[in-house]
């Protein structure tokens, strides 16, 4: 089970993740959602160790993440936000780096690398510089990474980022594959037509807050909304998404 | 200020962002920071000019040299001595901006990412090639003028004179500007003229792998010819009066009889030099601006069409870097460094740039000694002076390179996965880069020259000798690399705030004093059998001193990404609070546990601890 507690990071005096406490045990798929600069990103950024929070702390089993940060960085798969990755290696080197980075020997790596490349459909370009890739390409690469080493935590930030839509049907079943396996899944994304199928429970953040934490069958009942997305617009109230539309129009025009 | 900060043109848009790209090279990163990195550019150059200055020198034949010229030689003595100077200032100056050109090789033309970028503005590609080339032409103007401004003002009161101003010094020093400050615009343009030439006439997958051999054979001409000027100062009369012989075919002194010609001094082959270099420069120019007009369709072509395909690896069962890696993390990292080396084009600039600099240093040094041309003494002298300087000569420049190489970062925000990762395998990372640096700087060289000491000295001189430099070469190895604290190309790096002048100095102490006496300890001691175990005992047990300081954390601090310019002495105020001590305790417990660093956190004590040592141990970084 993670779970977090009190989780607050601030930059310069200025609070970017104020007191985020959630839980989630095995075989769940959280979601985790909230507009852009409520702090998602530094949440995950703390939970998985890149980041030392201020305030708060990150269990994972009963333990302190603190305790054992080694243990825990080895039990994790992360995608992260942005597909930064290495421009001029490979494919294929990218994740060879990361296998080995993880320890993983060479007969089982070289296997499930191959295995991956085929299954992604990167196998063709898998000795293209990564440079070269497509934006959706290097997803598939990140995401192979993050699964290599078959992880007990898998954290994705934004996953389906320049996905197909082929793809992202994909990554749903095995998302729902490893969580049905026993595997914890803290899942942060804008598409929030894909959490509602996925998800079981969603955390909402707005402005470093939480502002929902329940399963969505409670929030549409709680905020008689239909859907994940009008409650989305509900509780986060960050702007009245019509009226910045009409200026927009208005500014281009004029 | 107003005037700049307003929206201009097309034209001016571009050359502005493209004039900044130059100054934020691929090796700062620090983005946004262009003004300072132009400033550092300058404050880095203009010291330069004050090397000229004899005054204040030690060796009283160098100070007073034109003083003793005139008294003994008379003023046929003096001219030789002043064109062997004008010479050298003019050889040096082009050196010097013919690497920053070659730096600059990536920007002088547009780039791939630059089409990209650019791909959605009502942009034509004839303005984006027109504003390139403007760009070049401010940067050499403006490094030309770095370059030159304080040389035109020392050297006509130095060279055949002696500290005086008088009505000809006007005159003079705008001689010296126009001949030296022309012979630099000739080696930018050249530059730019060879990689246009090559653009138009190589296909597309060699053009990338030509350019760096070419920047490659380039940085090394240029870096031996910096070297050799410094020789060239103390030509004698009798090596001046053969000029004529090859100076139509040595640029220097093409500009050098600019300079003549525009003093009003001069014979007839001087007069003859002085057009050539007038020639030369305008086709330089002209090829350049025609490479620039003719490439700009193929370039765009070349570009983004060009299949981008990295050579599939050989499915070898073993591999010697895998052999010395013996565990899959070790592994990861040397195959990262061993591919960021050779595909990163910075890295792989850079490294080419120290292998150029150690090969100058030992041809430099043996043309100086004399040893490569001594063939009446047969070639047993060359090879003895070869095999006793070159490894530890090689070793200083190479490691050093290393060093800085290895600081570069190379695609920063792509660090994350080692961050991640960190916890689990930093004692391994940090074994990796030990092994890595030390078989692929340290072990070539001794590889290499081992057989021929065999040869030369005979096999057991040349088994004590070996013994002796390989732990010279390591105790280097400990020194630069004692207060690393980071995995290569992994930390943001803030370049060197030392001027030229400091660094030349550093190198020059280490080159031209204590790695010949090193070298000269090491030839007794392997030649006198008693000295043997004394000079082992002594240089072995300095490399364990410096071994076992450098391992004091070594693989066990936490790693940086993020280069810290100056260290903050800490009072200790904030623990005295309640919040400090709490703070405290939990940074411990992070420290303890290998937590990554808080980005608002001050507090980075093992980081102070190896900082600290690097400031009184490291030289060269």
């Amino acid at each position: 089970m993670l779970e977090i507690c009190g989780l607050t990071k601030r930059f310069g005096g200025i609070a970017v993740v104020e007191d985020v406490s959630f839980s989630l045990g095995a075989g769940e798929i959280l979601g985790y959602v909230g507009p852009n600069g409520a702090g998602k990103s530094t949440t995950v950024k703390m939970i998985i160790g890149l980041l030392e929070p201020s305030e708060g702390q990150v269990r994972f089993q009963g333990r302190s993440v603190i305790e054992d940060l080694t243990g825990f960085q080895a039990r994790i798969g992360y995608v992260p936000e942005e597909p930064q990755i290495y421009p001029y290696l490979s494919g294929r080197e990218y994740l060879q780096l990361t296998g080995r980075l993880r320890g993983i020997s060479r007969g089982i790596l070289e296997a499930k690398i191959d295995e991956f490349l085929q299954l992604f459909s990167l196998w063709e370009d898998r000795h293209c510089p990564v440079s070269a890739y497509s934006k959706g390409m290097r997803q598939k690469i990140l995401l192979s990474a993050a699964l290599l080493h078959n992880p007990d935590l898998l954290i994705l930030d934004e996953p389906l980022s320049g996905l197909d839509v082929t793809t992202a049907l994909v990554l749903r079943d095995v998302v729902e594959g490893l969580a049905a396996r026993g595997r914890t899944i803290l899942y942060s994304s804008h598409v929030l037509d894909v959490l509602e199928k996925v998800c079981s429970r969603v955390v909402m953040l707005s402005k470093g807050r939480v502002v929902a934490h329940d399963s969505i069958e409670h929030l549409r009942q709680s905020t008689h909304e239909a859907s994940l997305e009008g409650i989305f617009v509900q509780l986060t109230r960050e702007q009245n998404h019509r009226a910045v539309a009409e200026h927009i129009l208005e500014v281009i025009e004029g | 200020m107003k005037w700049l900060e307003k929206t201009h043109g097309v034209r001016f848009e571009l050359v502005r962002h493209f004039l900044r790209r130059m100054f934020e090279g691929e090796w700062s990163s620090s983005p946004g920071q262009w003004r300072q990195a132009a400033i550092g550019v300058f404050s880095l150059f203009l010291p330069a000019g004050l090397l000229l200055v004899r005054e204040g020198s030690p060796d009283p034949s160098y100070a007073f040299r034109y003083r003793m010229l005139e008294a003994s030689a008379g003023q046929a003595g003096v001219r030789a001595a002043a064109m062997a100077d004008e010479l050298a200032l003019i050889t040096l100056l082009m050196c010097v901006t013919g690497l920053i050109a070659l730096l600059e090789w990536q920007s002088l033309f547009p780039s791939r990412r630059d089409y990209l970028a650019l791909a959605s503005l009502p942009i034509r590609s004839g303005q984006v090639f027109a504003a390139r080339f403007t760009s070049a032409l401010v940067f050499s103007a403006v490094i030309v003028a770095a370059v030159n401004l304080l040389p035109s003002l020392i050297a006509p009161m130095e060279f055949g004179g002696g500290w005086r101003v008088d009505a000809g010094f006007a005159r003079q020093a705008m001689a010296q500007a126009a001949s030296s400050g022309l012979a630099c615009a000739f080696i930018f343009f050249a530059i730019l003229a060879l990689q246009g030439v090559l653009l138009n006439i190589l296909p597309a997958n060699l053009f990338a792998r030509v350019s760096v051999y070419a920047q490659g054979l380039l940085t090394g001409l240029f870096l031996l010819g910096g070297l050799y000027s410094w020789s060239m100062k103390n030509w004698t009369p009798k090596t001046v009066a053969k000029v004529p012989a090859f100076g139509q075919w040595f640029p220097p002194a093409w500009f050098a009889g600019l300079n003549r010609k525009l003093t009003g001094e001069g014979d007839a082959f001087l007069l003859g030099m002085a057009h050539r270099a007038l020639v030369a420069t305008g086709i330089a120019v002209a090829v350049a601006v025609a490479a620039y007009r003719v490439s700009y369709r193929r370039y765009r072509k070349l570009l983004l069409e060009a299949p981008v395909r990295l050579a599939a690896p050989r499915a070898w069962r073993w591999s010697l870097l895998r052999l010395l890696a013996g565990s899959p993390r070790r592994e990861a990292v040397m195959e990262f460094m061993a591919k960021t080396l050779a595909r990163s084009r910075t890295h792989r600039l850079l490294r080419l740039v120290y292998l150029g600099a150690a090969v100058a240093v030992v041809l430099n040094s043996s043309i100086i000694d004399g040893a490569i041309f001594a063939r009446g003494h047969g070639w047993i002298k060359a090879v003895r002076f070869l095999v006793l300087f070159w490894p530890l000569a090689c070793s200083v420049v190479i490691l050093s390179g290393f060093r800085h190489v290895l600081s570069i970062p190379a695609e920063l925000g792509a660090n994350w996965i080692f961050q991640l990762t960190e916890s689990q395998g930093r004692a391994e990372w940090a074994s990796a880069v030990e092994r890595f640096v030390l078989a692929y700087a340290v072990a070539p060289i001794y590889l290499i020259l081992f057989p021929v000491q065999g040869y030369v000295l005979g096999w057991g001189l040349a088994v004590r000798l070996i013994i002796l430099q390989v732990l010279i070469s390591l105790s280097i190895f400990e020194l630069l690399f004692h207060s690393w604290q980071k995995l290569p190309f992994t930390c943001s790096h803030i370049p060197s705030q030392t001027p030229i002048i400091g660094l030349v100095g550093r190198y020059a102490a280490v080159l031209g004093v204590a790695v010949p006496i090193l070298s000269v300890m090491v030839a007794a001691g392997s030649e006198v059998w008693f000295l043997f175990p004394i000079f082992l005992a002594n240089f072995g047990g300095h490399w364990i001193w410096f071994r076992r300081l450098r391992k004091d954390g070594w693989g066990e601090a936490k790693l940086l990404y993020e280069d810290i310019p100056t260290v903050v002495t800490d009072l200790g105020i904030k623990e005295l609070t309640y919040a400090g001590t709490e703070a405290q305790l939990r940074r411990a417990a992070a420290g303890d546990a290998g937590h990554a660093d808080s980005e608002d956190s001050d507090s980075r004590p093992d980081a102070r601890v190896r900082g600290g040592c690097s400031r009184r141990l490291g030289f060269m970084a």
